[in-house]
C-alpha cells in the first residue's frame, strides 16, 4: 500500500485539463481528499463519474455516489482500500476528456454524457443514470452498457393511482417521445384491471383540446415525463382544468406537486445516488465483465400536495406511510 | 490507457433547481423545445394552484357554499348572468327593467341590493354611491366564468362589511384554459341581439384573453326598457418565475338603457347612458404549498348620466319647466395584502391590511360637483384549526374603520364536525355590517326650476349621520358527500337578525318649501296628500328576523347527467319606521318570500345532443323601494344544444326557450314587468 500524494493525483491528468475546470473541479477535489482516507491504494478500480455539466443535480448524484462509496468501504472493514472515484465534467474549451487508467466503471450522467462517452468507444463498461427511460433507448444499445433510469416503473405509478382513488380510471396525454411508455402501461394498467383513456398528442397546439376529452373519460391524470405535453405554454391549463374537473394529477417531480399536482413519485439525486453505490460495490466486487439489464431506481421519495388534496376532498396518508405502503405492496 | 474525444459544450445549458436545491431560475428553463429529457425531472414549475387558487373543500368550508360549476352554466340556458343565481338556495332574481337587475338573499331588497358583496377575480363590483351591482355594465361574459361561488349568508370576517346577505365571487379563466379563438352569437325574442368575440393566447410566460361583446334587448313587451351596451376587456397572466404571478385585468363598457313610466313623473319615459371602468392588478408570491402572499390594487369607476326635465308635470300646480335626476359618478379604489400560510399540520392562518376609498359625485343627486370620499382600512385574519381528525375550527374577524364613523369588528366562528368520510355537520354564528352606501349618508335631491337650478322641494335629503345596519346569525348545518351515487347535499337551518336598519322614511312635520308651502290647501282640497312633497331620508330604525331553512342537493349518476335541487324557505318578521311624527309603521314580514325552488337537470344523448331544463319557484314578494308586492313567480327554460366538430375547430348551436310553462305571465319585480316565453338561438365557434 502506497501512501497517495496530491501532486501524484494532479499528475494522473494534465495540468491543463485540472486548469480549465475551474473552480468547481478544485472544490470537489479538496473534497474529495476530505472524504478519502489520504491513504489510498493506487492500483485500486477507480470508477469515473462523468457529466456534460456542473449543474446542481449532476454534483449532488456525483458527490453522493462517492461519500456513499466511501462509507460502505469503511462499513467492510476498517483497512478496506475505497475505490477512487474521479468526477469529471466535459471540458468547457471543446478540448479533449481524458479518462484515467484503471477504470473499471464509467458512470455516465445524463443524455448528453451518456451520447458523448458513447461516442468515445472507451471499451469499459459504461452506467447510464440520471437519464429517461426513453432516452436510454433512443441510444445505440451494446453490452458495455447499462442503465438506472430516472424514471419510476410503471407499477410504482399504479401503485400511486391505487393509493388516491380506489377505482382509478387513469387519464393520459402521449406524444411520440413516449412512445416506449405507451405500450408498457397500457398493458400493466389493463393487467391490473386499472382502465385507460388516452390520447395521442401530435404537437404542443393540441394538448388543450385532447386533455378535455381525457379529464372527461379519466378520474387520475398521469402525467409524463414528455416536453411536448409538459411544458411552459401547457401547464396552467393542465393543471387548471384538471383541478377545476376535479381529477387528481400523478406528477414525475417535487416540482409538480409544487406547482400543483397531487402527488409524485421520483428519484431525488440522493436515490439515484445510493443506487448507484450499491449498484457499483456489487458490480465491481462480482468480477463480471459485463453490466446487468437496466434497471429502474431502487430508491424513491415521494411528495404530495396536500392543500390540493385537501381541496379535492381526498384523504392521503403523510409521505413516509405511503413510501411504506407501496414498499410493502411491491414485495413478492 | 488515454482515450481523448472532443467535446462541444452547449453555454445555454443550466439545469434548473434540483431537489431541494438553493438558485432559482427562469420558468424558460422548461420550455417547449428541451435539449434534455432528464431536465423536465428537475425543473421548477410556475405555482399553478396557488393557496387563493384552491378553493376549501365543502366539508371543510367553514360557511354554506354554493358552486355553480361551468356544466350548471351550460345547462340552464341563462342568457343574463343573474339567472344563474336562481340556482342558488333562498336567492332572488328582480328585473326592474329589461337590463337592470337585483339580486338578493332572503328578500328584503329593492332595487338596489346594497347588503350583496359581488366579487369578480378577487375585485368588489359594489356600487359606493347606490349600492347594489350595474350588472349590466360588468364587462364580463358568462364564457368567461370558470365558477361561481356564493356563500350563502353573511360573510364579513373574509369579505368586509356589505358581505351581509351574502357573496357572489365569481372566477372568470385563466386565459390558458380557453381555446385560441371564440365567437358567439345569440338572437331571440324581445329584440336581443348579442355578439361576443375572445382572442386568448399564450406568449412565453404571458398569458392573455381579450374579449369584445355587443349586446342589445327591447326588455319587456309593455316596458320603456330598450337597451344596448357595448364592452371590451382584457385579461393577462404573467408568470414572472416559478414563484411570481402577475395577474392584470381592465375593462370598459358603455351602453343606452331606457327607463321610466308613462304617467311617472318622477321616472318619466326616459334614456340613461352609462359609463364603466375598471382596472385590476395583483401580484401573488408563492412560497410553497398553501404560503403565500398578494398585493392587490384595483379600481372601478361608473357613471349613469340620468335627468330630465317635464314640462308637462306639476302644470296644474304652477310649475311648468321642472328639472330631476339620478345621475352620479362613483369610484373605488382598493388596496389590499393577503398572507396565507401554514402554522403548522393542524392550523392554516390567513390575514391581510387592507385601505379603500369610495367616491361619489353628482349635482343631481349630491347637489355638489365635487367627489365625496369615504375612506375606509382594514385588517383581517382567519385561522383554520384542525383539533383532531374529525374536529374542525375555524375563527375569524375584521376590523373596519370608516372615516366620520365608528370602527367596527365582524366576528365568525365556525365548528365542523366530521361525522365520517360522507357525513359532516357544521355550527357557525358570525355578525356582519353594512355600511350606509354614499347616497343613504349624504343624498340631497331636489327637484328644481330647468336652468336656473332652484329648488322647487326636496325630493331626497339625509340629515343624519347613519350607523351600519348590524346581522347576526347563526346556523346549523349538514354536509353529506356521497360519491359513490354522486350525491352531494347541503342543508342548513339558520336565524338571521338585522338590526339598525337604515329606513327610508318621511318626517311629517318638516316644513314644506317655500313654493310648495302656499299650495299645500289647494292639494289637500283636491284631496292630494302634500307629504308628497316632503323629503324622504334615512333613519336607522328597526329590525328584521328570519328564520328558515335551506336544501341544495347536487346529483351527478354519470358524466353525461346532472340534477341539482334547491330548496329555501325562509319565515321573516320585523317592522321599521315608515313615516315619523306621527309614526307610521312598515312592515317586514313580506319582503322575505317563503319558499324558494329551482330544479336543474341535464341529459347528453349518445348523438351528442344535449337536452337541459330549469325550474324556478318563487313565493309572493314585496319589493322594496319603488318594486311592488309580486305573486309567485314560475318559470320553465328548455335548452337544446348540440355540439360538431370541423377541421382544428368545434362548435355549438343550441336552441333556448325561456319561461314556456302555463300560465306565465308573471311580474317580475314592477306589475307592469310582465313576462311571456322566449326562443333564443344561440352559435359559437372556437378555432384551436
Amino acid at each position: 500500500m502506497t501512501c497517495l500524494n496530491p501532486r501524484l493525483r494532479f499528475g494522473i491528468l494534465p495540468m491543463s485539463v485540472w486548469y480549465r475546470w475551474g473552480v468547481f473541479s478544485v472544490f470537489f477535489y479538496t473534497l474529495s481528499l476530505l472524504l478519502i482516507p489520504s491513504c489510498s491504494a493506487g492500483e485500486q478500480d477507480s470508477v469515473v463519474v462523468f457529466s456534460s455539466d456542473s449543474a446542481p443535480a449532476y454534483n449532488q448524484v456525483a458527490r453522493k455516489l462517492q461519500s456513499y462509496l466511501n462509507e460502505k468501504c469503511a462499513d467492510v472493514s476498517p483497512t478496506c482500500s475505497p475505490r477512487q472515484v474521479f468526477i469529471l465534467t466535459q471540458p468547457t474549451d471543446g478540448s479533449s476528456l481524458v479518462i484515467p487508467p484503471d477504470t473499471k466503471l464509467i458512470i455516465a450522467l445524463g443524455q448528453h454524457a451518456g451520447e458523448e462517452i458513447h461516442g468515445m468507444n472507451t471499451g469499459i463498461p459504461i452506467l447510464h443514470a440520471l437519464i429517461p427511460e426513453a432516452a436510454y433507448q433512443q441510444m445505440g444499445k451494446d453490452k458495455q452498457h447499462s442503465a438506472i433510469y430516472l424514471d419510476q416503473p410503471v407499477s410504482r405509478l399504479l401503485q400511486l393511482a391505487r393509493i388516491i382513488r380506489p377505482d382509478p380510471h387513469i387519464g393520459l396525454l402521449l406524444s411520440p417521445l413516449t412512445k416506449t411508455l405507451q405500450d408498457e402501461l397500457i398493458t400493466e394498467s389493463l393487467r391490473q384491471n386499472i382502465p385507460v383513456s388516452y390520447r395521442n398528442v401530435g404537437s404542443t397546439e393540441m394538448v388543450g383540446h385532447l386533455l378535455k376529452d381525457v379529464l372527461e373519460e379519466s378520474n387520475i391524470l398521469l402525467a409524463l415525463p414528455d416536453p411536448m405535453i409538459f411544458n411552459s405554454t401547457t401547464i396552467f391549463n393542465i393543471l387548471l382544468s384538471s383541478y377545476h374537473n376535479k381529477i387528481p394529477v400523478i406528477g414525475f417531480s417535487s416540482a409538480y406537486v409544487k406547482a400543483g399536482a397531487l402527488i409524485a413519485a421520483y428519484s431525488t439525486p440522493e436515490d439515484i445516488a445510493r443506487h448507484l453505490a450499491e449498484y457499483t460495490n456489487r458490480y465491481l466486487n462480482s468480477g463480471a465483465e459485463t453490466l446487468p439489464e437496466p434497471i429502474y431506481p431502487k430508491y424513491f421519495s415521494v411528495s404530495v400536495n396536500h392543500s390540493v388534496a385537501r381541496s379535492l376532498g381526498i384523504s392521503l396518508p403523510d409521505e413516509t406511510d405511503i413510501i411504506r405502503r407501496m414498499l410493502e405492496d411491491s414485495k413478492p | 490507457m488515454k482515450y481523448s474525444h472532443p467535446v462541444i459544450n452547449s453555454p445555454k445549458w443550466y439545469w434548473a433547481l434540483g431537489l431541494g436545491a438553493i438558485v432559482s431560475l427562469p420558468v424558460q428553463a422548461m420550455d417547449a423545445v428541451s435539449p434534455l429529457p432528464e431536465e423536465l425531472f428537475f425543473s421548477e414549475v410556475p405555482v399553478v394552484l396557488s393557496a387563493t387558487r384552491l378553493k376549501q373543500s365543502l366539508p371543510d368550508s367553514p360557511a354554506s357554499v354554493t358552486v355553480i360549476d361551468r356544466k350548471m352554466i351550460e345547462a340552464s340556458g341563462a342568457i343574463e348572468l343573474v339567472d344563474l343565481l336562481r340556482l342558488v338556495p333562498g336567492f332572488q332574481i328582480g328585473y326592474y327593467t329589461g337590463s337592470k337587475f337585483t339580486v338578493s338573499s332572503h328578500g328584503n331588497a329593492d332595487r338596489f341590493a346594497r347588503d350583496m358583496q359581488v366579487l369578480i377575480d378577487g375585485r368588489s363590483i359594489y356600487d359606493p354611491a347606490f349600492g347594489g351591482i350595474t350588472w349590466s355594465d360588468q364587462e364580463l361574459d358568462m364564457d368567461d366564468i370558470q365558477r361561481i361561488e356564493v356563500i350563502r349568508g353573511p360573510n364579513a370576517s373574509t369579505h368586509g362589511s356589505n358581505s351581509f346577505a351574502g357573496v357572489i365571487n365569481i372566477i372568470t379563466w385563466h386565459p390558458a384554459e380557453q381555446p385560441a379563438v371564440r365567437v358567439k352569437t345569440l338572437v331571440g325574442d324581445g329584440g336581443r341581439r348579442q355578439i361576443y368575440n375572445r382572442f386568448a393566447g399564450i406568449e412565453g410566460d404571458l398569458a392573455y384573453r381579450i374579449a369584445l361583446k355587443y349586446d342589445e334587448n327591447d326588455g319587456f313587451e309593455n316596458r320603456h326598457d330598450n337597451s344596448d351596451t357595448r364592452w371590451v376587456s382584457i385579461r393577462s397572466d404573467y408568470q414572472v418565475n416559478s414563484r411570481d404571478a402577475l395577474l392584470f385585468e381592465l375593462g370598459k363598457s358603455g351602453g343606452t338603457r331606457e327607463d321610466g313610466f308613462s304617467s311617472d313623473s318622477e321616472q318619466p319615459f326616459r334614456a340613461t347612458e352609462d359609463d364603466h371602468a375598471f382596472q385590476q392588478l395583483r401580484w401573488t408570491r408563492s412560497l410553497s404549498p398553501g404560503n403565500e402572499f398578494y398585493i392587490q390594487l384595483y379600481h372601478n369607476y361608473q357613471q349613469i348620466d340620468d335627468d330630465f326635465s317635464d314640462t308637462q308635470a306639476l302644470v296644474a300646480l304652477g310649475f311648468n319647466d321642472i328639472s330631476l335626476g339620478y345621475g352620479f359618478e362613483s369610484q373605488r379604489y382598493d388596496v389590499e395584502f393577503q398572507h396565507t400560510f401554514q402554522l403548522n399540520s393542524a392550523q392554516r392562518l390567513v390575514w391581510g391590511l387592507g385601505a379603500r376609498q369610495d367616491k361619489a359625485k353628482g349635482i343631481w343627486t349630491f347637489s355638489q360637483n365635487d367627489w365625496l370620499t369615504r375612506n375606509q382600512t382594514r385588517a383581517f385574519g382567519n385561522l383554520e384549526w384542525r383539533l383532531n381528525e374529525n374536529l374542525l375550527l375555524n375563527l375569524g374577524g375584521m376590523y373596519e374603520k370608516f372615516e366620520q364613523k365608528d370602527g367596527f369588528f365582524s366576528p365568525m366562528a365556525a365548528l365542523n364536525l366530521k361525522l365520517n368520510e360522507m357525513n359532516t355537520l357544521r355550527l357557525r354564528a358570525t355578525s356582519a355590517y353594512r355600511m350606509p352606501t354614499l347616497w343613504e349618508d349624504f343624498s340631497d335631491q331636489s327637484v328644481v326650476q330647468t336652468g336656473s337650478r332652484t329648488p322647487i322641494f326636496d325630493t331626497y335629503v339625509n340629515r343624519t349621520n347613519l350607523k351600519p345596519e348590524k346581522i347576526e346569525s347563526f346556523e346549523l348545518s349538514y354536509l353529506g358527500n356521497f360519491p359513490e351515487v354522486g350525491l352531494t347535499v347541503d342543508a342548513k337551518l339558520f336565524h338571521e337578525e338585522i338590526k339598525d336598519m337604515i329606513a327610508e322614511i318621511k318626517d311629517l312635520s318638516m316644513p314644506y318649501s317655500a313654493s310648495i308651502a302656499p299650495l299645500v290647501p289647494i292639494l289637500m282640497g283636491g284631496g292630494i296628500d302634500p307629504a308628497g312633497f316632503l323629503p324622504f331620508e334615512y333613519i336607522n330604525n328597526g329590525s328584521l328576523n328570519i328564520n328558515g331553512f335551506e336544501v341544495g342537493l347536487g346529483w351527478k349518476p354519470s358524466n353525461r347527467d346532472m340534477l341539482h335541487i334547491s330548496y329555501g324557505f325562509a319565515n321573516a318578521y320585523g317592522r321599521q319606521f315608515k313615516k315619523v311624527n306621527p309614526v307610521e309603521y312598515r312592515r317586514l314580514n313580506e319582503r322575505v318570500p317563503t319558499q324558494t325552488i329551482s330544479l336543474l337537470g341535464s341529459h347528453k344523448f349518445d348523438n351528442g345532443i344535449k337536452v337541459s331544463t330549469a325550474y324556478y319557484y318563487v313565493d309572493d314578494i314585496d319589493w322594496a323601494g319603488d318594486g311592488d308586492y309580486i305573486d309567485i313567480n314560475r318559470r320553465w327554460d328548455v335548452k337544446l344544444s348540440k355540439q360538431f366538430e370541423l377541421e382544428r375547430a368545434d362548435g355549438e348551436i343550441s336552441l333556448i326557450l325561456q319561461n314556456i310553462g302555463p300560465n306565465n305571465n308573471y311580474q317580475d319585480f314592477h306589475a307592469e314587468n310582465v313576462w311571456a316565453n322566449r326562443i333564443f338561438l344561440e352559435a359559437s365557434l372556437n378555432w384551436h
